[in-house]
């Protein structure tokens, strides 16, 4: 019993450690600097057969003929954009609770790439909605509740530049990253809950997808490797950051002076 | 943890609660209001005036669709599988408008218990397949679409 | 291999959605790699001035 216990207290205490090593801005920088050209690679792996496999390998739809090969970036980034402010919540509330500024400088990084990705959701479904639906936007649940992702987006954005005194800064536009998660179900739902013009899911990830395997399989590829994007450039604009924030400190002196 | 960061953790928690359950009632005090589009059903049970301007959904029935030959009027029946009512429009309509598929129209009701729309819109549902995949679910099952409804 | 849309109707919607995407995605990606490596060379010369 004592043996068990302690061995489960050492087990924990190497954890904390590990995670507490990420605290550290000058083990941060260097860990992420390692790890960055492994995302990049995993990710030209994984999208460029996803791309040729999507544009010209799939087979077109039975319905909407080719226009639906657009699925294989919106779907991705519409995913993408909604898992972002989940992640920029968390890495916010660990910010606002432990005030560790790793997470606090993370979660602020988490914002543009996030806009980004929703830009793109509304720009490629709407232009998948004209030749579709014939129309290039409509005010229903789903795309409404988009749009307010991206004002939630520059919303954290703004207010984390509106406020000088940087950890001030972003633990304030945190708190709104925090709050703003209130919409993700919404988007999520909005299909279910209301009548929209938006379709229903299509890829479950429990139960069973409506679409066909030959399709599926290139719109997997996408998604794992936008997650992969989200990674190498959150890490890269997350470095930059501590590098501006820490520039009077040793680490940085010893970083900048060899390289 | 200490306590000061229990209580920093408990006030965000309680922020989040309350903001939650703010946009819940918010939302549910808007109810039908966010609706896009309404059933034949909707229409029927909910007496609406001819003239109020909504949009009406649902399937567009199959063998419903009259094209005049001369104009781009055309006619069609909107229906749940419970109500149907007659649409007519004139203009040009969606690419994917198929009969057996849905469709999303914006209009009134006039007096003879018709909507005339002024717009109509596919919508399309969540399956995505090959044609040659439909092509074989409709050998097997030459009765139904296939794939057509949700 | 399927290119026989890229001369159809829909190649107006599908080529200018992945255009989009890949300039937004180029343009996220590429920012913060410049802006780091000014950044390192400001503080580079910050430093080589205190000394």
């Amino acid at each position: 019993m004592a043996i068990s216990s302690t061995n489960q207290t050492s087990w924990w205490k190497r954890c904390k450690t590990w995670f507490h090593r990420w605290g550290s801005p000058a083990w941060f920088y260097r860990v992420s600097g390692r790890l960055i050209p492994w995302l990049w690679c995993g990710f030209f792996l994984l999208a460029i057969p996803g791309l040729i496999w999507g544009l010209f390998i799939a087979p077109p739809d039975y319905l909407q003929g080719n226009s639906y090969r657009i699925i294989f970036i919106h779907v991705p980034s519409a995913w993408q954009s909604m898992l972002i402010f989940a992640i920029m919540a968390v890495l916010a509330l660990i910010g606002i609770v432990w005030r560790i500024r790793v997470a606090e400088t993370l979660a602020m990084c988490c914002a543009p790439i996030g806009a980004a990705f929703t830009v793109i959701t509304l720009a490629t479904g709407s232009l998948w909605g004209k030749p579709t639906w014939g129309t290039y936007w409509q005010w229903d649940g789903r795309m409404t509740s988009e749009l307010v992702l991206l004002f939630l987006y520059l919303g954290v954005i703004g207010l984390h530049q509106a406020i000088d005194e940087p950890r001030r800064a972003a633990r304030a536009a945190g708190l709104l990253a925090l709050v703003g998660v209130v919409n993700l179900p919404i988007i999520h739902y909005s299909v279910e809950w209301w009548t929209t013009l938006h379709q229903g899911t299509t890829v479950s990830l429990m139960g069973e997808s409506s679409i066909d395997p030959s399709m599926l399989w290139p719109l997997l590829l996408m998604v794992l490797a936008v997650k992969l994007y989200f990674g190498a450039n959150l890490l890269t604009r997350t470095r930059n950051a501590l590098l501006v924030q820490d520039r009077d400190k040793n680490w940085v002196r010893e970083m900048v002076s060899s390289t | 943890m200490t306590p000061t960061r229990k209580r920093r953790l408990s006030i965000a928690l309680f922020i989040l609660l309350g903001m939650g359950a703010a946009t819940s009632l918010l939302l549910y005090a808007l109810g039908d209001n966010l609706l896009y589009f309404q059933s034949p059903s909707d229409v029927l049970s909910n007496d609406i005036q001819t003239g109020q301007r909504f949009r009406l959904g649902g399937m567009v029935q199959p063998g419903s669709v009259q094209r005049d030959p001369d104009t781009l009027a055309v006619s069609f029946v909107v229906t749940d599988y419970q109500q149907s009512i007659t649409v007519n429009y004139q203009g040009i309509l969606p690419d994917l408008f198929r009969e057996g598929q849905g469709v999303i129209t914006n209009g009134a009701l006039t007096s003879d218990g018709e909507f005339a729309a002024r717009e109509v819109l596919a919508k399309h549902d969540e399956k995505y397949m090959p044609p040659e995949i439909t092509d074989a679910l409709e050998r097997a099952n030459p009765t139904g679409t296939a794939g057509g409804q949700r | 291999m399927n290119f026989a849309w890229l001369s159809g109707p829909h190649a107006a919607y599908i080529l200018p959605s992945y255009g989009i995407a890949l300039a937004v995605c180029l343009y996220v990606a590429l920012a913060p790699v410049w802006s780091g490596n000014r950044q390192r060379q400001q503080i580079k010369a910050l430093h080589q001035h205190q000394d």
